[in-house]
């Protein structure tokens, strides 16, 4: 996605220097051609490496910038199938220059490792985290990770379990694609984290606004795309070992991957990836969080064959985490999560510190395995097939064993769910036929979920189909997209009523559609707006779950005759940049007819364990309109500023009550001081953060069990540094959250009502990126 | 050259080997475990271990026999699902009566139904004194005259406990105590939750507030 400036494109706009001294109305122009037939290539992507302005060559490979200053330019030129081009320009007069790019792909090499990983090229907003950003977090749970891109909250349980929100947004409403595979585990529950080790990600990016027409139907809040690196194509083996050490919980987590391609075994690539996490109890800033250890091991592999019109890939990952629940935080009746309320300090804060896990706690495993296998159709056209299996383990186990010692001592999970996925997809994806981009593709997926233990949601069999295509009208200055997608989704669920064993089928289809448009005024101005539809079929919780959901200490009841939801949105995107002044915005507006969501009943019900709350799933019509802006200045080429803003508002349109547990509106402003790199030293920087969370005043009546927590401020800071020995690099980066200690509660943690969030945390990183062995170069 | 392919067949094979025996063994079955024969709706498997009926057997002497009525609090599918319900051999409310100036012996009764046979969890609970102990009305006793009391707010009623958790500190459980009334209190109606509050790990100290609820009934009485 070239048109959206990444953060190496922030960097490299700070190098920039403006001479106004001498006559800035130079012209450059020029055309890309191929280097072999001299045929000319269309819409080339011709960046000016010392500002950043970015632009498209034409249909017949034609470029031009003007208003250049005189000196000396970098140029970067990328072609789809095409290296990556640089070359350098002395500009003194007007010029006229011609580019040759080197070989398409059938020549460049016999292995097409360039187009394994397609860019999600479309019109909706797009925000990533590259590898420099990732390191600002690592060690982060994902949730956290992303946090750091404008627009995503998360929905905690403590620090140590985290959703992703997108625009207000999580669960079921936003997809996340494990290495291009929707992960599939038991979403249905706001303590079920995503089940993905973050350190097999070299970049994340977050597409905002609906996405259903690509990736399912139910994708209506947003997708976020945990992607791996590509494997190597020339014979090598280089990797990565990241080191992270966190003072609160006395975290440590180390995490390295290797891979590499074989020098004799042609066509063959691999990788090999693990990580190993532990932490022990948190700290708020004035007593210990008892038993809030996290432990995990993660591992991955892939191994790959790319042959000149093919490719094949399998990959496998493993997910193991322990997670620790806060003792006091664990189920209570009524009595108890008011007497809960009403203690300045919950009832196990006399703990100290320790990194024992016991109960109650969960335990949580998550399987991968994909094969993956492309063919190039044509010159600019490609067939993708997949296949995965996902196999998903969550068990919680309560704060008490059973009092009766025989089943005590079998130490069983209470709850204790297994979600096997099967899933398929085929794509057939084209670029450049002329002006136009696009795929068509089908999916399906067959999904088996069980349970032992404790009832809370049936076990089921779900399969679903879709089929879509959309395709991308390509200008230089404008593109306009258009997809539609038809869906289908067959429930079936299996649950008893007294002995007679129900089970119901539900079938559900429909049409989604969306159609967006980018206008670019070179890469100084892009403005981007999006319209789409999306439905979702009721969820198998939101249908059929009744009982006590432990983890949240609440009687939560399912209606089986929920409708579907049905959800238009539209989001409109702009990125501005003048100077050393650059702002991206974004605006959205989702509007829902029959929106699902729980809300309390009238009164909490009896139990022989006391009364507790009950949350009935009802569907209303809602809208969630919001705003994200971020606004960043450079005042010297080492000194930046930035300030973030999200604004969001979520309205019951039926009753004009706001809808319960939206996030409050935020700002961030930091501040970005570049040091001058030494020989031992560069890319150093300091980048302290203050934090804003307002208090979120937007809260339907009556609803919640306690008022929401004041705004609370923070301070933090990152510090940053290479150190390079010989020409080994080291990368340092020193974090500091809630520098203060403050004191705080956040609205959308569901431990706020019975502790206060973590407190100090200092985090040392290093990440050592390793080439062990390169054929090209001689280490 | 030829035994290096052979290597690396061996090592991408042994891969796959992994990535098929790391995968968990999983349970092929939809359908959920069988409902158990206790009424449940929600298909309980044994291995849970949950209460389903709390009954309070108050006994007094009228005059020279005994007569004693059981309330009952009862919940079949344990906490979740239906709600807990009142009832007994006198009622099926929740009000508790009793007469005045009278001494009752109370006694307290957990059940787990859902199994076969039935399961004391009083038992249990008696076996595991030292982490358990009854409360009413979250009334801390006092230790006065080696007995621990609680007196029921301006009823009039006096709860004696009657057991002992039999750790080197001893404290109640409240299993077994003996209620005392004074004067009527014609038609005023009392409230009387019955908590019993898991509290181990050494957390036990005679008050209402460390631990957790495993069961809370919510009664009300009448002196009459």
């Amino acid at each position: 996605m070239f048109k959206f400036c990444n953060t190496v494109a922030f960097i490299l706009l700070l190098s920039f220097t403006l001479q106004a001294q001498l006559p800035c109305n130079l012209v450059l122009k020029g055309i890309v051609n191929d280097n072999d037939n001299n045929e000319h290539l269309s819409y080339a992507v011709v960046t000016l490496v010392n500002t950043g302005q970015s632009i498209e060559a034409s249909e017949h490979g034609n470029f031009a910038f003007t208003n250049l200053c005189a000196g000396t330019y970098q140029l970067l030129i990328k072609h789809f199938g095409c290296r990556d081009t640089s070359i350098s320009v002395d500009l003194k007069k007007n010029r006229n220059i011609t580019i040759k790019m080197p070989h398409s792909y059938f020549a460049l090499k016999n292995i097409d490792v360039d187009v394994e990983k397609q860019e999600e090229t479309t019109t909706q907003v797009l925000q990533r985290l590259d590898v420099k950003a990732l390191d600002k977090t690592k060690g982060a749970t994902l949730g956290d990770q992303l946090k750091a891109l404008n627009g995503v909250t998360t929905f905690n349980t403590g620090a140590t379990i985290s959703k992703p929100m997108i625009n207000g947004m999580q669960g079921y409403r936003i997809l996340i694609l494990n290495n291009g595979i929707r992960q599939e585990g038991q979403q249905w529950g706001n303590e079920h984290a995503p089940e993905i080790d973050p350190f097999i990600a070299s970049r994340l990016t977050l597409i905002k606004g609906s996405a259903s027409v690509r990736y399912g139907s139910d994708a209506v809040g947003g997708v976020v795309l945990v992607e791996t690196p590509n494997l190597p194509d020339t014979a090598s083996v280089t990797g990565e070992l990241n080191l992270v050490g966190a003072s609160n919980g006395r975290a440590g987590v180390s995490s390295a991957y290797l891979q590499g391609a074989f020098d004799k075994l042609k066509y063959f690539s691999w990788r090999v990836q693990g990580t190993l996490k532990k932490s022990g109890n948190l700290k708020t800033p004035n007593y210990y969080l008892k038993n809030t250890g996290v432990e995990e091991t993660n591992f991955s592999y892939a191994i790959g064959y790319h042959r000149r019109r093919f490719g094949a890939e399998v990959y496998y990952s493993q997910f193991r985490s322990k997670i620790g629940i806060f003792s006091s935080a664990h189920i209570g009746n009524l009595t108890d999560l008011r007497a809960a309320f009403a203690r300045a300090k919950p009832a196990d804060s006399l703990a100290g510190f320790s990194y024992d896990i016991g109960r109650p706690y969960q335990n949580i495993i998550h399987e991968l395995i994909k094969a993956s296998f492309h063919v190039h159709t044509g010159l600019r056209s490609r067939l993708y097939a997949n296949y995965a299996m996902q196999f998903n383990l969550r068990q919680e186990f309560d704060k008490h064993l059973p009092r009766n010692a025989a089943l005590a001592a079998l130490n069983l999970p209470e709850l204790d769910y297994r979600i096997t996925t099967h899933s398929g997809e085929l794509l057939w994806e084209h670029d450049n036929i002329k002006a136009f981009r696009g795929k068509v593709g089908v999916q399906g997926m067959y999904q088996e979920n069980v349970y032992v233990g404790r009832f809370f949601i049936p076990a089921f069999v779900n399969k679903t189909f879709g089929a879509f295509a959309m395709e991308r009208f390509v200008k230089a200055h404008y593109e306009i997209e258009a997809g539609v997608r038809y869906d289908q989704r067959d429930l079936t669920s299996y649950y008893w009523i007294k002995n007679d064993l129900q089970s119901p089928n539900l079938l559900f289809r429909n049409m989604s559609y969306n159609l967006g448009g980018v206008y670019k005024h070179d890469s100084l101005l892009s403005i981007t707006l999006n319209v789409a539809n999306g439905w979702r079929a009721p969820a198998v919780n939101e249908l059929y779950s009744d009982g006590l959901h432990h983890g949240v200490g609440a009687i939560e009841r399912g209606d089986p005759k929920l409708k579907t939801e049905y959800c238009n949105n539209a989001i409109l995107g702009i990125v501005a940049q003048h100077q050393r002044f650059r702002a991206e915005a974004t605006a959205y507006g989702y509007w829902f007819t029959n929106f699902i969501y729980y809300t309390p009943a009238p009164r909490p019900e009896l139990t022989i364990r006391g009364s507790f709350p009950v949350f009935n799933y009802v569907q209303n019509n809602a809208r969630i309109i919001g705003s994200d802006v971020l606004l960043q200045y450079s005042v010297y080429k080492w000194l930046q500023l930035k300030t973030k803003a999200m604004w969001l508002k979520g309205t019951n349109t039926e009753t004009n009550a706001p809808l319960v547990f939206m996030p409050a509106n935020r700002y961030e402003f930091s501040v970005l001081l570049q040091l001058k790199a030494t020989k031992v030293f560069k890319e150093t920087y300091i980048e302290p953060i203050f934090n804003r969370v307002d208090k979120q005043f937007r809260v339907p009546e009556g609803v919640d069990v306690a008022p929401p927590p004041p705004a609370y401020e923070l301070l933090g800071c990152n510090i940053g540094t290479t150190i390079y020995a010989h020409r080994q690099p080291f990368v340092l980066t020193l974090s500091v959250t809630n520098a203060l200690n403050t004191v705080y509660r956040d609205y959308l943690d569901r431990f706020r009502y019975y502790n206060d969030a973590v407190g100090t945390n200092v985090t040392l990183r290093l990440r050592v990126p390793l080439i062990l062995y390169d054929k090209k170069i001689k280490v | 050259m030829k035994t290096k392919i052979t290597k690396m067949m061996l090592m991408v094979a042994g891969m796959a080997i992994v990535a098929v025996t790391a995968c968990e063994k999983k349970k092929n079955d939809p359908a959920p475990p069988s409902s158990t024969t206790g009424g449940s709706t929600t298909g309980q498997t044994n291995t849970q271990e949950v209460i389903t009926d709390f009954e309070l057997h108050l006994s007094t002497l009228s005059g020279t026999n005994v007569t004693t009525a059981i309330y009952k609090y009862i919940d079949p599918d344990g906490d979740g699902g239906q709600p807990a319900t009142f009832g007994g051999v006198n009622q099926s409310d929740s009000v508790i009566t009793l007469m005045a100036n009278k001494t009752y012996t109370a006694n307290i009764y957990l059940l787990d139904k859902t199994k076969n046979p039935v399961d004391s969890i009083s038992n249990e609970v008696e076996e595991e004194g030292d982490e358990h102990m009854f409360f009413f009305n979250q009334i801390n006793p006092t230790f006065a005259l080696n007995q621990w009391t609680s007196v029921i707010g301006t009823s009039g009623v006096t709860v004696r406990y009657n057991d002992s958790d039999g750790a080197s500190t001893p404290r109640p459980i409240g299993l077994e105590s003996t209620f005392i009334t004074t004067t009527a209190t014609g038609t005023n109606k009392f409230p009387l939750t019955i908590a019993l509050r898991h509290q181990p790990n050494g957390v036990k100290n005679g008050t209402y507030a460390p631990g957790d609820t495993d069961v809370e009934a919510p009664f009300k009485f009448r002196v009459q």
